[in-house]
């Protein structure tokens, strides 16, 4: 092995890793060793190849070190354990036919349940999709499409296979959209777009009206009613409906008061 | 207990899985969301992954696929043996990141092209084995390679870049 073919596996060299037991950076980390592993050198080392692997070290170890102080949101273990609740299972051998009436009488208890408590368990249901968008909404999100313009929003939805038949509120019509971006809520595609209502802004913020557009079917408790209900969620104030096929969250940073004028 | 082993499992890999996310979306919503859905993912398929050890490749997978069908990156990229790409493996250059901050040196991986860039963020952010970053990229572990060695050498010549400019103008400010 010469020097240049060294330096080509050493660049992927990662120190203190594992890498240093794989067989490929193993033979090629002989080339660089201040001492020869068995007494005597089998190529000459070289001054310039021992220098430049010093120097992809350092820089690896920099390099990582920015990533890994990458701040992890504080909140954000406590919502993924509240949205992602699995249900607790013991598994104890039994026989088939003991297996078998358990699982009939488990299924009965589930359908039970669900006929008589059906939003009982569920991280699904719509109070908790609701959250999530409102939730988004507060943080500081990248729109993925900056615009002024509802066609040009509403183009770009479109060809994110997201909602983009829905229809607006008169009084969102006088708020100024800024952007939309879509997200995705159990695998399914929903339209955020973004307005300004012309209020002074909170600080780094461009927007404070968000509409939330999901397909209905997407929903398993969506509201049916098709005029608005309002509700505080945590520093918003939302309303909610569905029209049309279509489950509409509007959003606002303010009060209810605020909030109606866009309804 | 299921409910205590998924929280054990939250607590070990949700800050990797972030860093990841962030990586890839460089936005706190977008990782939330991307780290989010994996979990969720998890609590509703989890129980179908028969090999424990096969976790923390699961989990990393799990988030980047969803971050691919989120920009609708369902097009396959080419597979690039390393020997193709021998005379494009970089030279390492002077340890000018230290200068840097990690927004810098994430803008900096934001500019590097797009299908390198998920190697590269597994190459420093996690301890992956080649073999779990080709599982995790569902890709052959030659082709991890030759994605590394290019994204590398894009990213420390943009760094480089980057650290020299950001040097000049800290001399000229002071």
């Amino acid at each position: 092995m010469n020097n240049d073919e060294a330096k080509k596996i050493l660049a992927l060299y990662r120190p203190g890793t594992a890498d240093r037991t794989d067989p490929v950076f193993a033979a090629a980390l002989e080339r660089v060793k201040p001492f020869p592993p068995q007494g005597r050198w089998q190529d000459k080392p070289d001054p310039e190849l021992a220098r430049w692997f010093q120097e992809h070290c350092a820089s690896y170890v920099s390099i990582r070190t920015k990533f890994l102080s990458i701040p992890v949101p504080p909140s954000l273990k406590d919502h993924i354990l509240a949205e992602c609740k699995i249900p607790s299972v013991r598994i104890i051998p039994f026989r088939p036919m003991v297996i078998l009436c358990a699982a009939a009488v488990v299924a009965l208890c589930l359908g039970l349940i669900a006929l008589f408590w059906p939003s009982h368990g569920r991280q699904d249901d719509f109070n908790t999709y609701r959250n999530r968008m409102a939730r988004t909404a507060m943080q500081l999100y990248g729109m993925e499409l900056h615009s002024h313009d509802l066609q040009s929003i509403n183009t770009f939805l479109a060809g994110r296979n997201a909602p983009a038949d829905y229809v607006l509120p008169d009084g969102v019509l006088k708020a100024q959209p800024v952007g939309c971006k879509v997200l995705h809520w159990q695998g399914q595609p929903v339209s955020m777009i973004c307005f300004h209502s012309g209020l002074p802004l909170a600080a780094n913020r461009t927007t404070d009206l968000w509409l939330f557009v999901i397909d209905q079917s997407s929903l398993r408790d969506g509201p049916a009613a098709s005029s608005p209900v309002v509700a505080p969620v945590m520093q918003l104030t939302t309303a909610t409906w569905t029209r049309n096929g279509k489950t509409y969250v509007l959003a606002a940073a303010g009060d209810e008061a605020f909030l109606r004028k866009y309804l | 207990m299921a409910g205590a082993i998924f929280e054990s499992l939250v607590k070990q890999y949700y800050e990797p899985l972030y860093k990841f996310a962030f990586s890839l979306a460089r936005n706190e919503a977008d990782a939330c969301d991307l780290t989010q859905q994996t979990f969720f993912v998890w609590a509703t398929k989890g129980h179908q992954l028969h090999d424990p050890n096969k976790t923390k490749t699961w989990l990393f997978t799990t988030l980047y696929r969803t971050f691919l069908q989120s920009r609708r990156r369902e097009t396959r990229f080419p597979h690039e043996p390393l020997h193709e790409t021998d005379e494009e493996l970089p030279a390492t250059h002077p340890v000018l990141a230290d200068h840097l901050d990690w927004q810098q040196v994430l803008k900096a991986l934001g500019r590097v092209e797009e299908h390198y860039q998920a190697p590269v963020a597994l190459f420093y952010l996690e301890e992956c084995s080649y073999r779990e970053i080709a599982e995790i990229l569902e890709v052959p572990i030659g082709t991890v390679k030759s994605r590394l060695a290019r994204g590398l050498g894009q990213l420390k010549r943009i760094l480089t870049q980057t650290g020299t400019l950001g040097r000049i103008g800290k001399a000229q400010h002071e």
